[in-house]
């Protein structure tokens, strides 16, 4: 038998690929920790396609999208950067025809995007994968490649097309009223809207709701997640609320994963214990839906910032500034959304297509159980695909298992330089490429050193505020059931998966991360202290330390040392 | 009976005119060209083409280049490139005769005392001749050298001038035409740098209604950069181009502007007392304005200026004209906000 890379073209192959870029980026925001095969596959081709498809399709001047590797189950990235200042000017001339309708109908790009993506899952939840016949399901696996492909055209053309307007608004609030993206009052202006995971947030506060009225909040609370299904299929009752809620998991929060980027954990759909944990937290809680008046005083706070930033804008420039801010805070939103109606959901359709071709090959005995399929990559599947009875492929599952195991077991590094690179050469690059998802991003601004604070940690303000209370490390995100109520999240950087969390803690400290990474923007959402770029923080802190947590210096106190 | 002219190796932009070219480069007659028409300009001088002939001739530097260039064959570009930077490297440390470079020392202090500083800073810069138009035109070998400081270093910066004329793409354009290497020949330019206490645009029309009789001043502290790039709200001044009154007079709160600071310019907010008090007196509002109606009356076309006011010298030898073209969007409708987001947008990436 013969094994093949994981990722064929795209594994990483030191002496080619440092010769070709200096300075290789672990993506540890989605690949830590590391990838099964059938993921890394997924991602490593078609984020990487997205990327470029993106940076291309705007012609950003100065930047054709990143270019990916396979390590270990990590993802590696380098960028792409446009050389010849000739070429710079040629593709400026194009850029300024390709983000005109970001500026001018962002509503409507956007929206249909998501009509046309939504409308692929349908195609593709329309077969019913217990009774189709194996050609059917192979056919179904190629749509959902196809799919997945889009998916990232649609995301990065957006993601590049979104921030970009971000970028020059902040740039444009330093000059004329000297307030960065790291400013209380930026924050106002950036936060304060209705978004995807604020609905399911609130469909769940209903649940909680519906069980109290219909009186069965006792049984809820007293029954684990894991035997909730069960245990309301008991009663006539209990049905009645279960139709409701897996209607509600199918058309609205089904389709998702605790981890965002992997696809070998269940979605709700399968297990729908998250969902049920966050309906007893509320009932634990009791009152009213509490969110909705936090998010009034915080969009009744943005109204106010808006006005007050208006009424330092010369009257001739008024015009286009309160424009471009529109856009600009298209930002906040659009990160939310696209977790939900791109990654998430495309990632949990793989599942699904993949989940359902291992029932298949696991049954007549190709591979021992279902979830070994994410140790194959799709031409092994396809090699599979009609007859998996004639086939075994034990051995190739057996030996990347193990392969898997070690990569979790050692980690992969945080960056791989070409010998005599520094750190900081490779930071000046990133910066140098302009590159809006580098910049607001992955990378951010550096802590300035204040050290008559004698603060134990120092970063950057990524939501103001402060406060107080209890350390709880998350590096993993099975470790996030482990938070209680009034906890200070640590982590080296937060996921969507972790969203509702953020309706419990009072805040966050995160090791690497930007204005506009996932912990900013929630937290800024939710209106609770977010210190960011503090690099050690998930090793100095220790879960259980009371800390104390300032965004609007930047700084955290450990306060029991 | 003073030298004729053709022979002289410096002249001043105030005695220098279109029909000086051949000496002096398009970009030096242009700008005694405009000192002629009452245009104040910094002031300053051409190093002529005699000197740089001069140059050429009496170090034999001439020779040596003929002999570099004509061993190589026309299609190897390594070799090309090596005679450039040989060639290049031969004009930088050959000295200039002696009697040129006292002349070209002579006329720095000269200007630095005109300003009353020592060591003034002056920005030197290549001005190309007819022989040599189009290769500069295509091989962009303009030269430029800002807030240069000291006689060494001026003469040091002439010498770069002349040997840009030298540069791998000049080289191989001239091969590729087959114009001799020997027939070229350059002027450069020594002009004070504008040291801008304030500095802004002027459009002898209302750009935004299109009324031919008004006159729009905008300033801001510092540099003028900060007003032509729109990031700052500048002081607004509206004037009566018949009559030259003063009609409005707009201050506006101005955060951040260009300064100097040393040889650098940095972008910073004004002191605060400056924050909110206009950039211009009136006695230089109504300069300014002047010589926006002379350059409109001689190009004869609505004209948009940039001007700057120079803390060096006295009123009124101190306001100048940077730049003037002819207003493309008079009476047009303005610009849409669409257009100057995008516009804005396509310029972050030129940082």
């Amino acid at each position: 038998m013969k094994f093949y890379d994981v990722v064929p073209g795209l594994d990483f192959m030191e002496e080619y690929d440092l010769e070709q870029s200096p300075a290789w980026f672990l993506d540890a925001t989605h690949s830590v920790p590391p990838w099964t095969p059938m993921f890394g596959w997924f991602w490593i081709n078609f984020c990487r396609h997205g990327m470029q498809y993106g940076a291309e399709t705007l012609s950003l001047p100065t930047v054709k999208g990143w270019d990916w590797r396979f390590k270990d189950g990590g993802g590696y990235l380098t960028l792409l950067m446009v050389d010849s200042d000739k070429e710079k000017a040629e593709r400026e001339k194009r850029f300024r025809e390709a983000i005109r309708p970001f500026v001018e109908n962002y509503d409507g790009l956007w929206g249909g995007y998501v009509k046309e993506i939504l409308k692929r899952y349908e195609n593709l939840k329309a077969l019913d994968v217990n009774t189709a016949s194996n050609i059917k399901l192979l056919e179904n696996f190629e749509e959902t490649i196809d799919t997945c492909r889009r998916m990232w055209e649609i995301h990065m053309h957006m993601m590049y097309g979104t921030y970009t307007p971000y970028v020059l608004f902040e740039q444009l609030c330093t000059q004329l009223l000297n307030i960065d993206d790291t400013h209380p009052t930026f924050h106002k202006l950036v936060a304060g809207f209705d978004n995807e995971s604020f609905r399911v947030d609130r469909r769940l506060w209903e649940f909680s709701k519906k069980a109290k009225d219909m009186g069965l909040d006792s049984l809820l609370m007293q029954t684990p997640s894991k035997q909730m299904k069960a245990k309301l299929g008991e009663s006539d009752k209990g049905k009645t609320y279960l139709k409701e809620f897996d209607e509600f998991l199918d058309k609205e929060a089904g389709w998702r994963m605790e981890r965002m980027a992997e696809i070998n954990v269940p979605t709700w759909q399968e297990d729908p214990s998250p969902g049920f944990e966050t309906v007893k937290m509320y009932l634990k809680k009791g009152g009213e839906f509490d969110l909705d008046q936090d998010r009034k005083k915080i969009e009744k706070e943005r109204k106010d910032a808006e006005k007050e930033v208006l009424g330092k804008i010369a009257p001739e420039q008024k015009g286009w500034f309160s424009m471009l801010m529109k856009v600009a805070q298209n930002c906040s939103r659009f990160s939310e959304e696209h977790n939900h109606y791109l990654d998430l959901y495309t990632h949990a359709l793989m599942r699904r297509s993949c989940m359902a071709l291992g029932n298949r090959f696991a049954k007549c005995g190709a591979i021992n159980q279902p979830g070994d399929i994410f140790f194959l990559m799709p031409d092994e599947v396809r090699k599979a695909g009609i007859n998996p009875d004639k086939l075994n492929l034990k051995p190739i599952v057996q030996r990347r298992q193990k392969e898997w195991e070690e990569w979790n077991q050692k980690g992969n590094p945080p960056a791989i330089f070409k010998e005599g690179f520094t750190l900081e050469q490779a930071i000046g690059g990133l910066v140098q490429s302009l590159d809006p998802i580098a910049l607001k991003v992955v990378v951010g601004s550096m802590p300035i050193p204040k050290p008559e604070l004698k603060a134990d940690l120092l970063g950057t303000c990524g939501s103001s505020g402060v406060t107080e209370g209890i350390a709880r490390v998350v590096l993993r995100d099975e470790d996030l059931p482990t938070i209680q109520k009034g906890d200070i999240l640590v982590a080296m950087s937060t996921s969507p998966a972790w969203t509702p969390v953020f309706s419990m803690i009072n805040g966050v400290v995160v090791d690497r991360g930007a204005s506009l990474s996932h912990a900013a923007i929630v937290g800024r959402e939710y209106g609770i202290p977010v210190v960011m770029n503090v690099f050690t923080g998930t090793q100095v802190i220790k879960s259980g330390q009371r800390i104390r947590v300032d965004g609007n210096l930047g700084a955290v106190f450990i306060l029991d040392k | 009976m003073p030298p004729k002219k053709t022979k002289q190796n410096i002249i001043w932009f105030k005695n220098c005119s279109s029909k000086d070219f051949p000496q002096v480069g398009g970009k030096n007659a242009n700008l005694g060209e405009m000192f002629q028409l009452g245009l104040r300009v910094p002031p300053g001088f051409a190093v002529t083409t005699n000197a740089f002939d001069t140059f050429l001739d009496r170090g034999g530097v001439r020779n040596k280049i003929v002999r570099t260039l004509s061993q190589i064959p026309p299609e190897d570009i390594h070799a090309l490139e090596g005679a450039g930077r040989q060639i290049r490297d031969l004009i930088e440390s050959t000295p200039i005769p002696g009697k040129i470079s006292k002349e070209i020392k002579e006329a720095y202090q000269t200007l630095g005392d005109l300003c009353g500083i020592p060591d003034l800073p002056v920005a030197v810069r290549s001005s190309a001749t007819s022989e040599d138009l189009k290769t500069a035109s295509f091989a962009g070998q303009h030269e430029s050298y800002l807030w240069v400081r000291g006689e060494e270093e001026v003469v040091q910066h002439i010498l770069k001038c002349w040997a840009s004329l030298y540069t791998d793409r000049a080289i191989a354009y001239r091969n590729q035409i087959g114009w001799p290497h020997d027939k070229v020949t350059i002027s450069v330019g020594v002009q004070k740098m504008v040291n801008a206490k304030c500095a802004g645009v002027m459009f002898t029309i209302d750009p935004v209604i299109g009324d031919e009789n008004k006159i729009v001043v905008e300033g801001n502290w510092g540099l003028g950069e900060s007003v032509v790039k729109g990031e700052v709200s500048p002081d607004h001044f509206l004037v009566d181009k018949q009559s030259s009154e003063i009609l409005e007079k707009t201050v506006s709160s101005k955060l951040v502007c260009y300064q100097l600071e040393g040889n650098k310019v940095v972008f910073a907010p004004p002191s605060p007392e400056k924050q909110n008090q206009l950039c211009l007196n009136d006695e230089e509002l109504v300069e300014i304005v002047r010589l926006g109606k002379i350059s409109e009356a001689h190009y004869e076309s609505a004209q948009d200026l940039e001007w700057a006011i120079d803390v060096d010298l006295p009123f009124p030898e101190n306001v100048f004209l940077v730049q003037t073209r002819p207003v493309t969007s008079a009476g047009k409708p303005k610009q849409s906000d669409t257009d100057i987001i995008i516009d804005m947008m396509s310029s972050l990436f030129r940082r």
